[in-house]
């Protein structure tokens, strides 16, 4: 029976395919089609992970001879062991090779989907409960196949889990995944903001999905429209491939909006920029000939280490994205743990425990707390100036003396490395407070650049990644607005540039706003910049 | 060759008496098939017959091919008529 249902918030794109659900232990199995000559290496590797399966098995069944306790689980390791050797397994995994021409991970999921099929049906259940005995065989089995393999393999099913971090959204999208569903997580989430930076399909915040799908599920995933459909009846199918169809021809007719030309051809001077996280995003950028980087979130680095990244291991990452965007200006945002990426923060602030992060110790609050990082951040960006064009944006500013701060440190280490040229430095305007004194801001700083997604956050007390409150995160509350207006004069007043790199930049509803206020710049997902390009340009005629 | 058989034990067809049959198929060369109803499945595979969802009272058919079927045969009826050892 199909079911559907709603999310919280998607990355764009229709797909359907079938469903590898992930418990937190799980390992995502590859899945990809073969050509016949490899049908007998196939084979190999599967009575190898049979041999290597049986093998440990036994070690196991040897050990536990004679222990007291063992009375109960030598049974059932014998019957894996049994299971190992089952004809039935071998003929039909080894058939589905060959069949179906595909790998043997691949194949051996069939084969044990079948059996787990007719294991489903049963009404007695005590029978019923020996599917976990085939599940566990095929576990280990699979075990063996992968570690056999190490490298990174693709693969073609939807991936559903409780949560996904921004490098396995980025690892899902080089195997291929079509899509991926994450049981928590609200609006903004940061697996979503990268989702979109490198055009994965996926959706946020289902938990209505986890407790009903299973592996081997077919499903629809309409993130465009965030819902999705599990089991979906033939017409139904017949449906998401009309969608998908006319989704697909929207967007080619956007291609014709994938050069800058159609920017030169615009009054309004607005320059679009990409938000990026990872070096494998400007692939897309660079696609769409953005006119720079507008917002580089430095996070990522810091997020996946176990220590601090040296100044060196900063400069080999941050060289990577200078060298790809060829001359073009890039913004580096120094970094700022938000409070959603708390979890991984214990080696910025050790024994700190602030009672309310998103109120606590972040942005430049930290930077200036920890002079020791600041600076060591700060030269290995500006190790990169000579290769390119590159500015610096100071995070959750609230007062002037922190731009000032944070320009004497970057003055000495200018020094430091001899560099002539001045380095702009701007300041993100993200908390109410600092739109209110954007004119003392604005003295300070040689551009702002406008996070809407903290800056609707902080003015409506509303945690944008809280499902229970997320339907609050209104970025048409007036009071964002009027916030948004105060730092635009602001910055017009002094001369200074002014960006906007959060979400609302990507809002068409909003484009007519901005080309009004005359920003100068608007910065958002590489995947949303034909789309406000078009609507530049559908404006301006 | 066939044979009919009961299932006797009352726990029916579980994980261990599963496997016990499949050990004693696997002694043979010959072809061993189990048959319930409309489903024939591979008498040697310990998954297939565990699918067979066998409870106490289940009709079970026996189909022996080849080499020493016939101990084949008898010797599966009677390891099922035995009840596997455990309680009736």
């Amino acid at each position: 029976m199909s079911l559907q249902g709603q999310a919280v918030t998607g990355s764009g794109g229709i797909v359907c395919a079938t469903v590898q659900k992930l418990d937190s232990q799980d390992q995502i199995i590859p899945e990809y089609s073969i050509h016949a000559q490899r049908f007998d290496a196939e084979k190999k590797r599967f009575l190898n992970a049979v041999a290597q399966a049986s093998q440990s098995l036994q070690e196991e069944i040897s050990a536990l001879q004679g222990h007291p306790h063992a009375k109960g689980l030598l049974p059932v390791l014998e019957t894996h062991l049994m299971m190992l050797s089952d004809p039935e397994l071998h003929d039909i995994t080894q058939r589905f090779i060959e069949d179906k021409s595909i790998n043997v991970e691949w194949a051996l999921k069939f084969c044990l989907a079948g059996f787990v099929q007719a294991f489903a049906e049963m009404d007695n259940v005590y029978l019923k409960s020996r599917q976990a005995d085939i599940e566990q065989v095929g576990k280990r089995l699979l075990h063996y196949l992968m570690d056999q393999t190490k490298v990174d393999e693709p693969v073609h099913a939807i991936i559903v889990a409780q949560d996904f971090s921004p490098s396995e959204i980025v690892r899902l999208w080089r195997l291929g995944a079509v899509g991926f569903v994450a049981a928590q997580g609200g609006k903004g989430s940061h697996a979503m903001i990268v989702a979109r930076g490198v055009g994965l399909t996926g959706l946020a915040g289902a938990q209505t999905l986890w407790s009903a799908v299973k592996d081997g599920d077919k499903l629809i995933l309409d993130a465009e429209n965030n819902t999705w459909l599990l089991n979906p009846s033939q017409e139904q199918e017949q449906h998401c491939q009309d969608l998908q169809k006319a989704l697909h021809d929207k967007q080619e007719s956007l291609q014709s909006y994938a050069t800058q030309a159609t920017s030169r051809e615009r009054s309004d001077g607005i320059s679009l920029l990409a938000n990026v996280e990872f070096v494998e995003e400007i692939t897309l950028a660079n696609q769409y000939e953005v006119d720079g980087i507008g917002l580089f979130r430095t996070e990522f680095l810091f997020m996946q280490s176990a220590a601090l990244p040296t100044e060196d291991e900063q400069y080999d990452y941050y060289h990577a994205m200078v060298q790809g965007m060829n001359g073009k200006p890039i913004t580096f945002r120094l970094l700022d743990v938000g409070a959603d990426k708390l979890a991984h923060a214990r080696i910025f602030f050790g024994d700190y425990d602030g009672e309310n992060p998103a109120l606590g110790l972040r942005g430049v609050r930290m930077l200036l707390h920890k002079p020791n990082l600041l600076k060591t951040q700060l030269r290995a960006i500006l190790r990169c100036a000579d290769e390119g064009d590159i500015s610096i944006l100071v995070p959750m500013v609230v007062a002037a003396e922190e731009v000032s701060a944070v320009r004497q440190v970057m003055v000495e280490v200018q020094q430091e490395l001899g560099l002539k040229s001045d380095i702009t430095l701007g300041c993100m305007i993200e908390v109410p407070g600092a739109a209110l004194v954007a004119d003392d801001l604005a003295q300070v700083s040689d551009f702002f650049s406008i996070g809407s997604n903290d800056l609707v956050q902080y003015t409506l007390a509303v945690d944008r990644a809280d499902e229970h409150v997320s339907y609050l995160y209104d970025a048409n509350h007036p009071a964002v607005k009027c916030l948004i207006q105060m730092a635009v004069d602001a910055a017009q007043k002094n001369d200074i540039p002014v960006i906007v790199c959060g979400e609302l930049a990507a809002s068409k509803a909003w484009t007519q706003t901005f080309v009004d206020m005359k920003v100068d710049a608007l910065s958002m997902a590489s995947s949303s910049v034909l789309t406000i390009r078009k609507q530049l340009s559908d404006l301006s005629n | 060759m066939q044979g009919h058989v009961v299932i006797q034990n009352k726990l029916g067809l579980h994980a261990r008496p599963s496997a016990q049959f499949v050990a004693l198929a696997r002694q043979f060369a010959c072809d061993i098939q189990v048959q319930r109803l409309d489903i024939i499945v591979n008498g040697k595979s310990l998954m297939a017959i565990l699918t067979l969802a066998a409870s106490q009272g289940t009709l079970l058919t026996i189909i022996t091919k080849g080499q020493h079927e016939q101990e084949a045969l008898q010797a599966l009826c009677a390891l099922v008529n035995s009840g596997f050892g455990e309680a009736l």
